[in-house]
């Protein structure tokens, strides 16, 4: 009951929002095509549209011809939004253009018709109940409404009206005639009882299909469809459909009812169309109307309802069938399931090859999910005012319904992380239960982008994000440590499937559009988990790439986060901090074992060698090794350490002095490694930040999580590459190192001080510190970009940088 | 609404069953209520009649082997008080006076009554009489020559329609009668 509440609250929250929403870019692209066009059109007709004055249209072409050039682009705004906009000038605007239905598509398509009081009259267009000219509308309505007149007399049987004139010994009650209207009576009533039990439970949510009234008018309307369409009779989910044409009319005709109080209060001379209005809009030809529209739909749905059992197998008979086939192609002759199938193995496939194989290998037919969200249009899978907004497009697109089948690709799209994420029975339940859609026009603009991607501009990749995956024990976490990654990794590599598969250039379209918003986005993530997160170098910045990813699939400006209320944010802010904790962890561990293996090799090559300040060099190694430690968790980090290191600073620093400036860039490997031990100290936070800035500059590609999910995939091959590359590196930064070794030479004990020199930066987290370190590293870096597209990712990039100068050091010392 | 009017059955006793013809007439599904103006006699009739709707009313019939059916029930459909009684208490058998003196005192606007086996369906003082006589064309004390019949009842708000079957020379032969509540 809660969460009902709650999301009726959230589903208005949304629609005010999407109403007030601006859309500047969109709009504006869009006005100024259709403003191209519209041109020409209006260059061409001017002619028939000076004919058209006689046929009363006078006022409103000529108010065409006025604004000509831009009358169109005033429409753009959502219709009926402002009440400024009376009922009939609401309607001048939709239907007296002469090119109406045009703009009326157009309308449809971007959901401008979401608060239109006259959506059925539009969806009467579309279903091509209503003919072209509006001025044969009265006429083709009252001919609908007298053939379902025709129907519901003739085959809505009363046989207690029927007395006179039949034999009483076939019409009496227990008569078994064929002929006996009684007997037709018992049987239709048998038929009526299935209906029933479905009208009943329509949209139990919705208080207006509670009403007696409006059940007894859709069991008889559907009683008469499925009597005038015999091959089928009633199937089930056909009261799906009718309840959202059942409800758009009782809308349309309430507001209708309002308006001509208001109106024909206001103002004297009605306009001339209002007699058109007045017939479309009768109220009491309620279900006349519905049944014109649904049979309409049904013209186009009714195969998809056709289903033949498959013969009952058994023995012999199922050993014939070919082996490994799967259920859906069992059973070729079912429209359904060979629409459902074509769907899953020709467009997902073609638009994500990763969703497609998942599936498959978790074997999950797309009929067992598919066959409700065709049959019934979709119409359980969203709320009564999205469904609406999703049928203005359907409708619109045309009659044929092309629309849904890529409708529902884009609606596996947009779970495909969640759906890569899960197991069977998540699956499942993710598909019978689809998630909560923030925006559903995103959706169409989806399919309509899918079916036709030339034509249509590519929406952002939004995909649902799920905060009980995030929310999933830390042991799981710990037992597939990519796996958050893997998650973040699979939604950014949506972008690139769509682009081609991983393209080599680092700024595609959408990677910048990422970016750009990545940086607000990650300033976001940091003021909502208010200092609470853990920051530290290398971690930060991939941290950086985590949260930008994160909120660059939520819609941004109706963020679901600012709509649910206070406890939906709590647990949503409750999960990415979890993930952040589990990051961290993935990436602690991933650090020390690097860590190990390098101070391995490192030891191993210095104890072959003779160096002569091989203390110092143990010294220093022995540090790491403590650093290691402290990023596997095997030695706890305190504040015993840092003091001990101050310590260390103040005792040495009387001798240093003088030294202490030069000794900054040498020796910068251990300071990081020191920040990267110390990630888990607020302070250093600042810091951090900055360096994830710059790292961001500095690396391209950093947002692109794939190969960080390829890196962590493969953590040993990434090893041996690195191994690889530092081997080929070892010579080109030879120079700039000896030289640097130099100083090292000269000035002793330093590894020590530059080390505490670090501690007291981080203790006051200065910005040049962090200019100095990065200057420091550019050199290696920039070369590190152009190397390998391995160190294009942050977290072997930063490693990279890490390790670097110990091996540069080893070599030279070599 | 229908509701199935029957009685005197007498099976086993002086018939082994239903006509054929009837039996095959009544199915279930169309029948909502049943009422039984007694001498069902056995409890396998009783069963039987449950089988054709889940509301069977009966009344205890001077053979009936279930003591516990009451002497007089009233049951009410739509608008009507329908009263039920056997008729072998109310003497002379099935005389008008008499059985107005159970109407009144049941105060129903129709009374059903049997016993006589042989159909009856009248006005009376603005009351609505029927004797459904014998479903099973049993007979009766004082004759041998029975018409089996039963009625069905049309009850529509003030309306009542009396669908009366009989079996005529193993012809099904109906007959319809109207009486509106005024």
């Amino acid at each position: 009951m809660i969460s009902r509440i709650r999301s009726a609250s959230l589903k208005s929250k949304l629609e005010n929002s999407t109403l007030s929403k601006p859309r500047p870019s969109k709009e504006d692209i869009i006005s100024t095509i259709d403003g191209f066009s519209g041109n020409a059109e209006n260059g061409e007709s001017s002619a028939p549209e000076m004919t058209e004055d006689n046929n009363n249209l006078t006022r409103h072409s000529s108010k065409d011809s006025v604004n000509s050039d831009s009358w169109e682009i005033p429409d753009m705004k959502p219709i009926g939004a402002s009440y400024t906009n009376t009922y009939s000038t609401e309607w001048e605007k939709l239907y007296t253009k002469p090119n109406y239905r045009r703009l009326l598509k157009h309308y449809a398509m971007h959901g401008y018709l979401r608060s239109s009081r006259f959506r059925s009259v539009s969806w009467k267009v579309f279903l091509e109940v209503l003919p072209d000219d509006v001025n044969l509308w009265v006429s083709k309505t009252r001919e609908w409404r007298n053939k379902f007149d025709d129907l519901k007399n003739s085959l809505i049987v009363n046989p207690r009206k029927a007395v006179d004139h039949i034999d009483l010994c076939v019409n009496n009650p227990l008569s078994q005639a064929d002929e006996s209207p009684w007997n037709r009576f018992f049987q239709d009533n048998e038929l009526r009882l299935t209906i029933k039990q479905d009208v009943i439970r329509t949209f139990p949510e919705v208080q207006f299909f509670q009403s007696e009234e409006i059940q007894e008018r859709m069991i008889d309307l559907l009683f008469i469809l499925c009597k005038t369409r015999s091959t089928i009779s009633y199937k089930q989910g056909m009261h799906e459909l009718l309840a959202p044409l059942v409800f758009v009319l009782h809308c349309d005709h309430q507001a209708f009812l309002h308006a001509s109080e208001v109106e024909s209060l206001g103002n004297e001379d009605l306009p001339v169309f209002w007699d058109i209005i007045k017939e479309v809009m009768n109220p009491s030809y309620l279900e006349h109307d519905a049944y014109a529209m649904l049979s309409q739909i049904m013209e186009t749905v009714e195969p998809w309802y056709v289903s033949k059992d498959p013969p009952q197998c058994r023995g012999k008979e199922r050993m014939t069938t070919a082996p490994f086939a799967r259920p859906q192609d069992l059973n070729p002759s079912n429209a359904i399931v060979s629409k459902l199938t074509r769907i899953q193995d020709y467009i997902l496939k073609k638009f994500d090859v990763e969703l497609h194989m998942h599936l498959d290998r978790l074997e999950i037919p797309p009929q067992i999910y598919g066959i409700r969200w065709i049959r019934l249009l979709f119409g359980r899978e969203f709320p009564m005012q999205d469904l609406l907004v999703l049928w203005d497009a359907l409708f619109a697109d045309g009659i044929g319904f092309d629309l849904v089948d890529f409708i529902f690709v884009a609606m596996l799209l947009y779970i495909r992380d969640l759906l890569l994420a899960s197991d069977y029975p998540q699956c499942l339940n993710c598909l019978m239960r689809y998630p909560p859609v923030g925006d559903v026009h995103y959706l169409i603009e989806k399919a309509r982008y899918l079916r036709d991607p030339n034509s249509h501009p590519r929406p952002p990749n939004y995909t649902y994000q799920n905060v009980n995956i995030v929310k999933s024990p830390p042991a799981r976490n710990k037992r597939t440590p990519q796996y958050p990654k893997q998650k973040r990794g699979s939604s950014a590599s949506l972008s690139q499937m769509e682009d081609g598969y991983f393209k080599s250039g680092n700024s595609t379209p959408s990677a910048t559009r990422i970016e750009t918003s990545g940086n607000a986005a990650s300033s976001m993530a940091r003021i909502e988990s208010s200092g609470r997160r853990s920051s530290g170098l290398s971690p930060n910045s991939d941290d950086g790439t985590g949260s930008m990813s994160k909120f660059a699939t939520l819609p941004s400006p109706k963020g679901k986060g600012k709509k649910v209320n206070k406890e939906k944010e709590y647990e949503f802010q409750i999960g990415i901090l979890q993930n952040q904790v589990s990051e961290k962890e993935s990436l602690c561990d991933y650090a020390s074992q690097k860590l190990d293996i390098h101070i391995d090799r490192l030891q191993s090559e210095l104890l072959q060698q003779n160096l002569q300040n091989e203390d110092e060099i143990l010294i220093a190694i022995a540090g790491i090794k403590q650093v290691r430690d402290l990023l596997k968790g095997t030695l706890k980090f305190s504040q015993n350490l840092v003091n001990d290191d101050i310590v260390l600073k103040t005792s040495q620093n009387s001798s240093q002095d003088s030294s202490s400036p030069e000794t900054d860039s040498p020796v910068v490997d251990q300071p990081i490694n020191q920040k990267e031990s110390e990630e888990k100290r607020p302070k250093i936070k600042k810091g951090g930040k900055m360096f994830y800035m710059s790292s961001e500059e500095n690396s391209e590609a950093a947002d692109s999580p794939t190969t960080d999910n390829l890196a962590n995939s493969r953590i040993p091959e990434t090893n041996y590459e690195l191994n690889d590359y530092t081997e080929t590196h070892k010579y080109r930064a030879e120079p700039k190192i000896n030289k640097a070794h130099q100083y090292e030479g000269t000035k002793g004990n330093k590894n020590n001080t530059s080390r505490v020199e670090k501690v007291q930066n981080v203790t006051h987290p200065p910005v040049q510190s962090v200019k100095t370190e990065k200057d420091s590293l550019n050199p290696f870096d920039s070369s590190d970009s152009e190397e390998d597209e391995n160190f294009s990712h942050p977290l072997v990039d930063t490693n990279e940088q890490n390790m670097n100068p110990f091996y540069s050091d080893s070599g030279d010392s070599a | 609404m229908l509701v199935l009017v029957l009685g005197d059955l007498h099976i086993p006793h002086r018939c082994n069953s239903l006509p054929n013809r009837f039996k095959k007439l009544l199915v279930p599904g169309k029948i909502q209520h049943i009422l039984c103006t007694g001498n069902l006699c056995t409890k396998e009739s009783f069963d039987y009649l449950k089988t054709l709707a889940s509301d069977v009313h009966v009344v205890r019939g001077d053979f009936d082997e279930n003591l516990n059916y009451p002497e007089q029930k009233v049951v009410t459909v739509g608008q009507f008080r329908i009263g039920l009684c056997h008729g072998h208490q109310v003497v002379p058998w099935g005389d008008t006076e008499s059985l107005a003196m159970v109407q009144r005192q049941l105060d129903v606007d129709i009374l059903i009554s049997g016993h006589t086996h042989k159909f009856e369906a009248f006005e009376h003082e603005n009351k609505f009489y029927i004797n459904p006589g014998s479903a099973t064309g049993a007979y009766n004390a004082l004759d041998s020559n029975v018409i089996s019949s039963f009625v069905i009842l049309d009850i529509q708000q003030s309306t009542v329609v009396a669908y009366v079957y009989k079996l005529i020379s193993d012809d099904v032969k109906v007959e319809r009668i109207e009486y509106k509540k005024n």
